[in-house]
This record gives structure tokens, C-alpha cells and sequence, in this order.
């Protein structure tokens, strides 16, 4: 995408001026769209609550997904895009090869929404700790220095549209 | 650790059409990447627990998603799609 590279380029000289490239999408769009996402670890979730208070979204993590989309289809029907965070086959060994769990298949057809992905990227520094990885996902800011990464996989296909 | 991502990304998009996005604060980005300008492809994931957005880390012109609070009144963590909801619909059905 030529369009982000420049923008990118541009970013970067704002350090030496008063650009406002940074911010200026920011505010065209500043208020946005609330969601949240959720771990099985983070249990009393108010679904209503949420909508009420203009929740439109919800990212799950696919281990949890089962579970969490229970509730959230009670609550929010058709109205929630729900997006399925994919947990992602441990990676032990990189750069490479790379390996990746196929996409499960929606939860069934009359559930809500939009499909979503996996992935985790862990660092090169702690192969072995990807389960660490699954249950830490929403925590990894607290964790970066540490050089894990965790990433999440846009939607790929649509359940119901 | 750019490379390894890129392999990842890049064996995804062979897959799926698709990018990964990328969940990452500016800090991380800076220390594990040497704040890397090549995954602008990657939709952004920003995390940074403020009341708004300081630094957007080097190679987006702006995050796609905003995590901006580990403690969201109702729940896990709060997230703003930067965007119209048109918008997040349409970039979730791909």
C-alpha cells in the first residue's frame, strides 16, 4: 500500500515540525466506535450494560469463544459484531516454517456474525511459553518489553452477514 | 523480530488474502522492531492506557483499533474502532 508507506514517511518528519498528520485522522474519526475485548479469565462481563452504554463490538479470544458468545448472543442478538479471536497453533520454532491452524468453523450458521481470526506471535526469546501467550493475550502491553507480540487476525468470512 | 512477523504475516496473507492486524503498544514497537515502517499492511492495534493517543507507532499513519484501558467499566478490556461502525463492519467482513 504505496498510501501507508508515505503516510509513514511523513510520520516520521513530524518530530521536526508542526504536521498534523499524526492527529489529523484522529480527529476526523474521534469518536469511533466503542468495544472490548474479553478472556475466559475476565468472567463478570455486563453484555447489556455495555451495549447500553454504546458497545458495538466485542473481540473474543477463540478458546473462550463458546462460552463468551453465549451470553453475548443473548444479549445483543443480531445487533453485536462479534469478533473471534482465533487462537493460533503454538509456534515453537522461528523464523520458519510457519504454521497455522485452519479456521474453525462458526459455532453454527443462526449465531451471530462475523468470523474472525487467530494469532499469537511470540517472541524469539520464549519459544516455549506460548500457552503464557494465550491466557495473557489482553496483558502483552504490560509485557512488552519483554519483546512478545501478540496479534489478532482480521475477519476472513462472514457467518450470517 | 521484524522478520519473523513478516514471515508469519506474509504466510497468513498467502492463506487468507488478509493481514494480520498487529496488537502493540509504541514502546514495544520501538524496542523489539527498531520501530520497523514495514507493516503499514498490518491493520493497527494500538495499545496505550491514556486518555488519548500520544504516539501511534512508526509506520502507521494511525491505528485501526485503539485499546485504551485494561479496565473497561463492563468488562475486560476497552477498545475504539477508529472508524464508523459502517466502516468496522465492512473492514470485519473483509
Amino acid at each position: 500500500m504505496p498510501f501507508i508507506k508515505t503516510a509513514a514517511s511523513l510520520l516520521l518528519a513530524t518530530g521536526l515540525g508542526a504536521t498534523a498528520l499524526p492527529s489529523a485522522p484522529l480527529e476526523a474519526r474521534a469518536s469511533g466506535v466503542q468495544g472490548f475485548d474479553i478472556s475466559s479469565y475476565q468472567s463478570n462481563v455486563d453484555f447489556a450494560g455495555a451495549y447500553k452504554d454504546g458497545a458495538r463490538f466485542v473481540m473474543i479470544k477463540v478458546s473462550d469463544f463458546h462460552t463468551i458468545l453465549v451470553q453475548a448472543t443473548q444479549v445483543y442478538e443480531r445487533e453485536l459484531t462479534v469478533y473471534r479471536l482465533l487462537k493460533a497453533q503454538p509456534i515453537l520454532t522461528s523464523p520458519s516454517p510457519v504454521t497455522m491452524t485452519e479456521h474453525p468453523k462458526p459455532v453454527s450458521s443462526a449465531e451471530a456474525t462475523t468470523l474472525p481470526i487467530p494469532i499469537q506471535v511470540p517472541g524469539p526469546n520464549k519459544q516455549n511459553t506460548s500457552s503464557l501467550m494465550v491466557e495473557a493475550g489482553p496483558m502483552m502491553a504490560k509485557l512488552s518489553p519483554e519483546c512478545w507480540t501478540w496479534s489478532i487476525i482480521p475477519p476472513v468470512r462472514t457467518v450470517t452477514g | 523480530m521484524t522478520a519473523w512477523v513478516k514471515d508469519f504475516g506474509d504466510a497468513y496473507n498467502s492463506k487468507t488474502g488478509r493481514y494480520p492486524m498487529l496488537y502493540t503498544t509504541a514502546d514495544w514497537w520501538k524496542t523489539c522492531t527498531g520501530n520497523s515502517e514495514d507493516f503499514g499492511d498490518y491493520p493497527l492495534v494500538l495499545a496505550q492506557y491514556a486518555s488519548s493517543i500520544s504516539t501511534v507507532p512508526s509506520g502507521w499513519p494511525y491505528q485501526s483499533f485503539w485499546q485504551n484501558s485494561d479496565s473497561y467499566s463492563y468488562g475486560g478490556d476497552s477498545d475504539l474502532w477508529n472508524g464508523s461502525e459502517d466502516s468496522l463492519k465492512a473492514f470485519a467482513k473483509g
